[in-house]
């Protein structure tokens, strides 16, 4: 995004949460509006089911109020939605105890690929892809997903795991070698 | 692994979309839950803010009339409306909120017709000159410092100008456009205003000569009472164009002026002016009424209203006088006006010239002797059997005058200094001056004769002309 937009779409949401803050409604139908779709392919990902994820998301955007309207700091709100979800989708996962988080997440992630194969036409690269991406660790997928599908910039991404801008660009350098390694096998 | 990179920005692609429909039942129950989380939550004190709340209430200030009420906040509304407007209305020139206090004033100028009408605004104006002319007379009664009084003084003048050209400006528009009971209305009020007004000026102005406060500030005052001198006779030459003249007063001729596209209405034929009619030659007489001609020339546009033909399309922008007359009781109100105006105009021009001569005795020949004094006013003599005694007398005052000035010469020098060039110009201003007193006599004189015959217009045009003469 070419900074003066970025300039701008920072301005526009520290207005919003400024609003959100003194309990604006329509404001945050703005936020939600807008990031809705993005919260859900996220959390998707992770949870390979549409009702789970719809859930999930409305759940994400409910903690966000809250947490705004305790009158605590936000830099970056893309950021805390991103932050938000991942955290709901750990919860979840607890909520359920018997199944590791990792194992968990492969599984979900390869049986959505079989249901997605069925109803929508991928191609063929894709598909590898995203098979290759089930089988890497949710460090490494989660990195990837907030980077290339969710556009996200390394220091957003930096915040939601809690890592240093210079560790994510590491990091993304690795998973992207190791899914190269995964796709061409 | 560019492909790579275009692959995974495709991922997305191959999801499922939400469902809308449960984003919007989603969205619905979000804020549901929100409305029952703001109910269940305790209520903030709204008197420890912080900066971010703060700001986001300013975004949002309907927030706050929820908070605490809409009546509370309508009355802290206007507690503080009003006490910011007593501290508005309070100010005074020099004042900070000065310049918000004649905004507020001239407020009501902007509303639409069907709110205020034309003839309230150009009340309403002079209303606020009269203001104006109030700050003027405070200042000069205060205890500020001769600079800030002058400063002050100048500032006000300024604004007042603004006003007198303004309500000049509506009246003139009035008179084109409304009827003539309203006409007559609106311009009398003016008038009655507007001498008001001149009158506080000439006090003022004589009591900053007297103070002798800056220069320019007695220039200012003489400009703005120069304005609203004007600005009197315009209104009075309204009313002049509206009425109709008496039948039995013989009315002078047309005196058309080929130049100008403006026309006297010859009182007659009030309302109508005719360019086709016939221009009544102006005899050639002596320099003082070819004076007067030509005065009357020069200051016609300013009290000239256009006519138009009865039953003629007339050009555009003139103004078709043919409606309703003013009725008869009214005429006849509306002409003492005219009449009394005239008269004080005159007397006012007397005054004016009686004091550029200084005092003089003037031995009428008639019975009384009058002695007019510098400020106007008359002193009634013996009769004429002791013109000698009060001649000699006379020539006393200037010889004691005269010995008076020399003393003060003596004592500022010790030496009589000729200075022929200055001796020369005196001279020259001297004669100019008797000159211009001799005219302006002469248009007095005329004024009178033409009020007496019931010749309004000519009576205005040589008050203007006198006018003129003086302000030069």
């Amino acid at each position: 995004m070419p900074r003066r937009l970025k300039i701008i779409s920072s301005v526009q949401e520290k207005v919003l949460v400024t609003q959100i803050r003194a309990g604006s409604e329509k404001a945050y139908v703005k936020v939600y509006n807008q990031y809705f779709e993005p919260i859900y392919q996220f959390i998707y990902f992770k949870v390979s089911s549409r009702e789970v994820a719809e859930d999930l998301s409305a759940e994400v955007f409910f903690k966000i109020w809250r947490y705004l309207n305790q009158g605590k700091r936000v830099r970056n709100l893309r950021a805390l939605l991103y932050t938000t979800a991942r955290n709901i989708v750990t919860d979840y996962y607890r909520k359920k105890k018997e199944v590791s988080l990792d194992l968990a997440w492969q599984e979900q992630f390869v049986a959505s690929q079989q249901e997605v194969a069925e109803q929508v036409n991928v191609l063929g690269d894709i598909e590898r892809v995203k098979r290759g991406l089930g089988q890497m660790k949710e460090e490494y997928q989660e990195l990837l997903i907030l980077r290339y599908d969710q556009g996200l910039s390394h220091k957003e991404i930096g915040e939601i795991i809690g890592k240093k801008t210079g560790a994510v660009r590491v990091l993304m350098h690795r998973a992207l070698k190791e899914l190269k390694q995964r796709v061409s096998t | 692994m560019k492909d790579l990179k275009r692959q995974l920005e495709q991922l997305s692609t191959v999801i499922p979309p939400p469902d809308s429909e449960r984003v919007d039942f989603l969205r619905e129950r979000l804020i549901s839950r929100i409305r029952f989380e703001k109910f269940n939550q305790k209520p903030q004190n709204i008197y420890i803010l912080t900066f971010r709340e703060f700001v986001g209430i300013l975004l949002h200030p309907w927030q706050i009339v929820q908070s605490i009420g809409a009546v509370t906040v309508s009355l802290i509304l206007i507690m503080v409306l009003g006490l910011g407007g007593v501290v508005v209305q309070a100010s005074g020139p020099g004042d900070l909120l000065y310049p918000l206090k004649i905004s507020v004033e001239t407020m009501p100028l902007v509303l639409p017709a069907s709110i205020m009408s034309k003839e309230a605004k150009a009340i309403k104006v002079v209303q606020i000159a009269q203001n104006r002319q109030k700050e003027i007379v405070t200042i000069i009664h205060s205890q500020d410092n001769d600079q800030a009084k002058a400063k002050k003084i100048q500032q006000v003048a300024i604004e007042l100008s603004k006003n007198i050209e303004s309500a000049q400006k509506r009246v003139r528009e009035i008179s084109l456009e409304s009827e003539n009971k309203v006409v007559v209305e609106v311009a009398s009020s003016v008038k009655d205003s507007v001498s008001e007004i001149k009158k506080s000026l000439d006090e003022v102005a004589r009591q900053v000569v007297r103070d002798e406060l800056d220069s320019n500030t007695s220039e200012e005052l003489k400009k703005v009472s120069q304005q609203v001198s004007q600005a009197e006779l315009s209104t009075l030459g309204v009313l002049i164009a509206v009425v109709k003249p008496d039948s039995n007063s013989p009315g002078t001729s047309l005196k058309e002026t080929p130049q100008d596209s403006l026309i006297i209405p010859e009182d007659e034929d009030l309302p109508l002016a005719i360019q086709d009619k016939p221009v009544n030659q102006v005899a050639e007489k002596s320099t003082s009424e070819k004076m007067v001609a030509r005065s009357q020339e020069e200051v016609g546009a300013a009290l000239i209203i256009d006519g138009s033909p009865a039953g003629g399309t007339g050009e555009a922008g003139i103004l078709d006088l043919t409606n309703q007359p003013v009725a008869g009781v009214e005429e006849v109100l509306v002409k003492e006006q005219i009449v009394e105006g005239l008269k004080s105009l005159i007397r006012e021009i007397e005054i004016s010239l009686s004091s550029d001569e200084g005092p003089t005795v003037t031995p009428t020949g008639e019975e009384i002797i009058s002695t007019n004094r510098g400020d106007g006013e008359k002193i009634i003599e013996q009769p004429a059997g002791e013109l000698d005694q009060v001649e000699q007398r006379a020539a006393d005052s200037f010889e004691e005058g005269g010995k008076a000035l020399n003393a003060k010469e003596e004592k500022v020098s010790g030496e009589v200094v000729l200075n022929v060039e200055e001796l020369i110009e005196q001279e020259v201003k001297q004669r100019q001056s008797a000159e211009r007193q001799a005219r302006l006599r002469d248009l007095i004189e005329a004024a009178k004769e033409a009020l007496a015959e019931g010749n309004y217009t000519e009576a205005l045009t040589n008050i203007q002309a006198a006018r003129v003469l003086i302000d030069q």
